[in-house]
């Protein structure tokens, strides 16, 4: 059945029919409609919502619902996701699942409390101590919104690692036609390492879990290095194997628009157009920012095309760009579409098709 | 007919901080001024053990877990013994 | 003449083939055996999770035969508040951790976990330190005391019980020390009410322990014994302050 509903709930249903068991978050702008949803659709089911009195404690009651074996959902919008990487890199490390839903609005500090699309870096290249990463999911619709948070569920259970999605308010506040078609993973089997009470494990034997295997040695993780080891191999394999993304008109396209979120709808627009008026236009859109999309990127380099990143974020201080910039490895001309072209300088300014096909333009020539 | 108690200490876990010497009510215990624990600590020694009545207060004050405590019985019945 | 093994190392304490990590004096450990003795006794061991602090407390989630975890600094009443909630009357929470993790950074989680009434039983280890770091001051008055002073008097902490004792959601709270045997037992006494709470879902319970730190005070363990009694209790008194008495 189709359904017409914003992103934000959908985050919700998405949920819900993914088996979550816990919510825990503090309100800010602009994702307070997932928290009102959860508030509203999550006690009359007997599953648990509890606001928070920081984002910093969001992280932390969270890490106790993952430690106790729920499965947990969180979500924030950019400023308090300031407050997120401490307990981040705790719950990298102590090997937890946790899905984080974080909605960009412009920075820095305060900000805005409008879209942007300026926390790729720090959520692509987490800033939490010690270094680590997360699988970063990237809807850009509202049916994505719903697929992708019931996927991030089963990756940060397949990894025990937490996993984000990433998107925007004027993706997730825009109300869109959503069908609730469950999806189904083979989720690993019972959480063993899960605290309750040493009784109630199978094998009666206690369980300690730990953000700390540096100073602790345990039968799991002898060493600190052993444990590294088992960090890095964990990364590799997600890098090998989760990548995700989708190409557009990418055959036989000259310039490549690499986008995601709203500046990926923005480019599809774009394409039609240029396509129109004869310049062979072509998009590749991640839907996982990490990790990246550097294959299809590389190839097409490699073929000669030149590049147009689309992202509503400053070229200076890194993003999406970044990580073009890596993947084509001085193959190819890069240019970009930044927040400095939004089309009106106040908080809701955004980055539109014209500006976008005039940029394409130039380059084209 | 008083209870009799013996301890044994753990020479090797022993850090010397006189909590046992302090709250032993027979005075059973000293710390040595001639033996050291491998760590360097002086070790506390069950000096008088005429008068333990494994009360135990050594025992919950050791911040080590050092000291284990005794009562003496009589074989088979199970008797506290004087 | 057979022996009859009396009392001795807890139960629920692993065997460790060297010394404990604490310090010559340190009292954290007889501070974790009111808990451990009494989860025994009203044989809860199958139940419990134990939440351990940071700080000089670190290690000893990983010396119990308990499922427990390393919390990192300040979170554990965090951590506590929410496996409690997925847990319900199935588990005994405890949170065992001391002032400058409760009472500094730790003071979001603790007040909230407090105000929320979740029935978790916090132990606030005080010993008016930072010891792992040097020996920086409890939250409280002076923070830092230059290194050539000879005696130096450490501050007091904040007193927590005063602060959490308006609230509805606290059912119990009680501060002793284990300065001497009886004062063992009546801690321990504390620690027993304050599970019991927890078992009947009373609301949340705060025992606070006042313990001996030789090393940072600058005192030898006897001394030290004695400034816990004429300093630190007089200005943090002990005894029952709120639900004592029985459930």
């Amino acid at each position: 059945m189709v359904e017409i509903m914003e992103g934000n709930h959908a985050l919700g249903w998405g949920a819900l029919d993914a088996g979550c068991d816990a919510y825990c978050s503090y309100p800010v702008t602009p994702q307070n409609e997932v928290v009102e949803w959860f508030a509203r659709e999550f006690p009359p089911r007997g599953k648990i919502f509890l606001q928070s009195t920081s984002e910093i404690e969001s992280s932390f009651l969270c890490m106790g619902f993952v430690a106790g074996g729920a499965r947990t959902m969180t979500s924030t919008a950019s400023p308090g996701w300031g407050l997120y990487p401490e307990g981040m890199s705790h719950i990298v490390a102590a090997e937890l699942p946790l899905v984080v839903a974080l909605l960009m609005r412009g920075g820095p500090g305060q900000g805005t409390t409008r879209h942007s699309q300026m926390d790729y870096t720090s959520a692509t290249s987490p800033g939490g101590q010690g270094g680590y990463r997360n699988i970063v999911l990237a809807p850009y619709s509202c049916q994505e919104c719903y697929d992708f948070v019931q996927l991030a569920f089963y990756l940060s259970e397949k990894y025990r690692n937490p996993v984000i999605l990433l998107a925007e308010p004027n993706v997730t506040r825009v109300l869109e036609q959503m069908e609730r078609r469950p999806l189904t993973f083979e989720y690993p089997p019972d959480k063993k390492w899960a605290l309750k009470g040493k009784a109630r494990h199978s094998d009666g034997k206690s369980r300690l879990l730990t953000s700390g295997y540096g100073l602790t040695s345990t039968e799991e993780h002898p060493s600190y290095l052993s444990y590294l080891k088992h960090l890095h191999d964990k990364f590799e394999q997600m890098r090998a194997s989760e990548v995700r993304y989708e190409q557009y008109e990418i055959e036989d396209a000259r310039v490549v628009l690499v986008a995601y979120g709203y500046t990926a709808r923005v480019s599809r627009e774009v394409i039609k157009q240029a396509r129109a008026e004869g310049i062979k236009a072509g998009l590749i859109r991640p839907l996982t920012l990490w990790p990246f999309p550097g294959e299809p990127i590389r190839k097409k380099a490699e073929e000669g095309a030149k590049f147009l990143v689309v992202e509503d974020n400053l070229g200076e201080i890194g993003g999406l760009s970044d990580d073009v910039r890596l993947a084509v490895a001085g193959r190819a001309e890069i240019s970009l579409v930044t927040a400095l072209d939004r089309h009106n300088p106040g908080e809701g300014g955004s980055i539109y098709p014209g500006k976008v096909l005039e940029k394409l333009k130039g380059i084209s020539q | 007919m008083a209870r009799k108690g013996e301890i044994v200490i753990d020479e090797g876990t022993c850090l010397g901080c006189g909590y046992c010497e302090l709250f032993c009510p027979k005075e059973c215990i000293e710390i040595s001024k001639e033996k050291f624990n491998p760590l360097g600590y002086p070790l506390a020694v069950f000096s008088r053990p005429e008068d333990c009545n494994a009360c135990g207060s050594c025992v919950i004050m050791c911040p080590q877990f050092a000291i284990e405590a005794y009562l003496l019985v009589n074989k088979g019945k199970g008797k506290e013994i004087s | 003449m057979i022996k009859e093994w009396v009392c001795g190392k807890p139960r629920l304490w692993r065997d460790r083939p060297t010394a404990l990590p604490f310090c010559p004096g340190c009292q954290h450990s007889v501070g974790v055996r009111t808990v451990l003795e009494t989860i025994e006794e009203l044989g809860l061991e199958g139940k419990t999770i134990f939440l351990g602090g940071g700080g000089c407390v670190y290690p000893i989630p990983t010396m119990l035969d308990l499922d427990g975890m390393q919390c990192p600094q300040g979170r554990a009443s965090s951590i506590g508040s929410a496996l409690k909630r997925i847990h319900g009357r199935e588990a005994i929470i405890i949170v065992y951790q001391d002032d400058n993790d409760g009472l500094a950074v730790g003071t979001e989680p603790l007040i909230h976990a407090a105000l929320r009434g979740d029935p978790v039983t916090v132990i606030m280890a005080n010993n008016a330190s930072y010891g792992s770091t040097g020996w920086q001051m409890a939250p409280a008055g002076n923070q830092i005391i230059p290194p050539e002073m000879e005696k130096p008097n450490p501050s007091i902490p904040i007193n927590i019980i005063e602060l959490l004792a308006e609230f509805e959601g606290v059912s119990y709270l009680a501060r002793g020390t284990v300065s001497s045997p009886e004062d063992f037992e009546d801690t321990k006494r504390y620690v027993r009410t304050a599970i019991q709470k927890q078992i009947a879902g009373a609301g949340f319970n705060l025992v606070e322990i006042l313990l001996a730190c030789p090393t940072r005070w600058h005192l030898t363990p006897r001394e030290s014994l004695k400034w816990i009694r004429e300093e630190m209790a007089g200005k943090l008194p002990l005894g029952e302050f709120k639900g004592g008495g029985g459930i």
